[in-house]
């Protein structure tokens, strides 16, 4: 298990807090100026840093820490700067950025959401965990984003249509749940009306249209099915994160099997993936969990 | 063209490995037991091996344990089978679950580590 040590400048450190989860799985993630700068000699297997800011705390280059840094960047000035100063990676959310991405730039996606464990439910699941748990047909919610987190799943995950608040369309998208949404939130995302999302422009409306999409089985599939591609797409953090835990030295490169199986999109937990890390196993001396 | 068979070294030579009792170092009786335990049924006796005369208790025994045999071959194939689904749906619960516990964990460090730097 490697350490993983994250840096910030005050006020810095919530900007990264949900990648870094993400990126140290598996490791230990510990404060830096909490955990390694107190001890002398102590030393991170890999660190990430929230700001170019804090890069002079970690040495007066990357040769002087001696592991690999990934450092946030919200501007070209930043990332100049990150380069200069030896980071291995810079990542960035801007998007005035794209454009100039030369060199080991990740991109990290706005809003993104981690789709590992959120697995789509088709409509047909759906009604079946409805009946299961005594739920009326058809269910259609208006989801709030001041809900507790457990209820905004659960019911994203169960309605047949909903009329979705603005910070809950990803995760709604992610879980393929047949969403009304505003026109300013589809904007915001870049979805297209009828084809991933139904716009709407106001409350009464977007109730109506709700309540009319979970009585349309043939076109609240189709909806769900593109709302799951476009999460997949455009808001998946998976990618970006397996690309930075790659530059850190957080995680092997991938196997030519692993390589083949992505290629036939296979699930990661799914049976075919277990047999196969499974086989490969025995030519290693990794112990298998 | 040579007939393959003839240079099968497991008939030519009646003390090659996997020759049956032949060979000193096979035990009948350990032969039996191994065959039980894998769930085989019970073998017929090759034809050319003399039988010892028995007593009849002794006799209907090994008849009654014969026949058995393959029942309880049969039942512990029938029980595996049956429990396999679940085991196997178990294992994958498990597995989901460690998943899940690793993603809560490092989450949580994440949320720590950062307070800790943004307080410092």
């Amino acid at each position: 298990m490697a350490v993983l040590a994250v840096a910030a400048t005050p006020g810095a450190a919530g900007s990264v807090a949900e990648l870094t989860g993400l990126v140290g799985r598996g490791h230990r993630i510990v404060a830096w100026h909490h955990h390694v700068r107190p001890v002398r000699g102590r030393r991170p297997d890999a660190v990430v840093a929230a700001d170019v800011a804090v890069l002079a705390d970690l040495g007066d280059s990357s040769a002087d820490l001696g592991a690999p840094v990934a450092c946030r960047v919200t501007s070209g000035e930043d990332l100049s700067l990150a380069r200069s100063w030896g980071v291995t990676v810079s990542f960035t959310s801007e998007p005035s950025l794209r454009p100039s991405f030369t060199g080991p730039v990740v991109w990290i996606p706005p809003d993104g959401i981690d789709l590992t464990p959120l697995p789509v439910l088709p409509l047909l699941t759906r009604a079946r965990l409805r009946l299961a748990h005594g739920l009326p047909e058809p269910l259609v919610l208006a989801v709030d984003a001041t809900a507790p987190p457990a209820d905004r799943s659960t019911s994203l995950a169960l309605a047949s249509a909903a009329v979705v608040d603005g910070p809950l369309v990803p995760l709604a998208l992610a879980l393929g749940t047949p969403s009304v949404i505003t026109p300013e939130v589809a904007d915001r995302f870049g979805l297209e009306a009828d084809w991933e999302v139904v716009v709407a422009d106001d409350t009464r409306s977007a109730d109506r249209l709700a309540a009319a999409l979970a009585r349309d089985d043939e076109r609240a599939a189709a909806l769900a099915r593109r709302a799951r591609r476009f999460a997949e797409e455009h808001l998946d953090l998976g990618p970006a994160v397996t690309d930075l835990r790659r530059r850190l030295g957080l995680e092997e490169p991938p196997s030519l099997i692993d390589l083949r199986l992505d290629e036939l999109a296979t699930p990661a937990s799914s049976r075919l993936r277990n047999r196969a890390d499974r086989a490969l196993s025995l030519f290693t001396l990794e112990p298998m969990p | 063209m040579t007939d393959p068979s003839a240079t099968d070294p497991a008939e030519t030579d009646p003390t090659a490995t996997g020759s049956g009792t032949s060979h000193p170092a096979i035990d009948p009786d350990a032969v039996a037991r191994l065959r039980e335990r894998a769930g085989a049924p019970a073998a017929a006796p090759a034809p050319g091996v003399i039988q010892p005369p028995v007593a009849t208790a002794s006799k209907l025994k090994t008849k009654a344990r014969q026949a058995a045999t393959p029942v309880v071959a049969r039942v512990r194939i029938e029980l595996d089978r049956a429990a396999s689904g679940e085991v196997a749906a178990l294992r994958a619960e498990v597995a989901q679950l460690r998943a899940e516990l690793t993603r809560l964990r490092a989450e949580h460090d994440a949320a720590i580590a950062a307070l800790r730097e943004d307080r410092r």
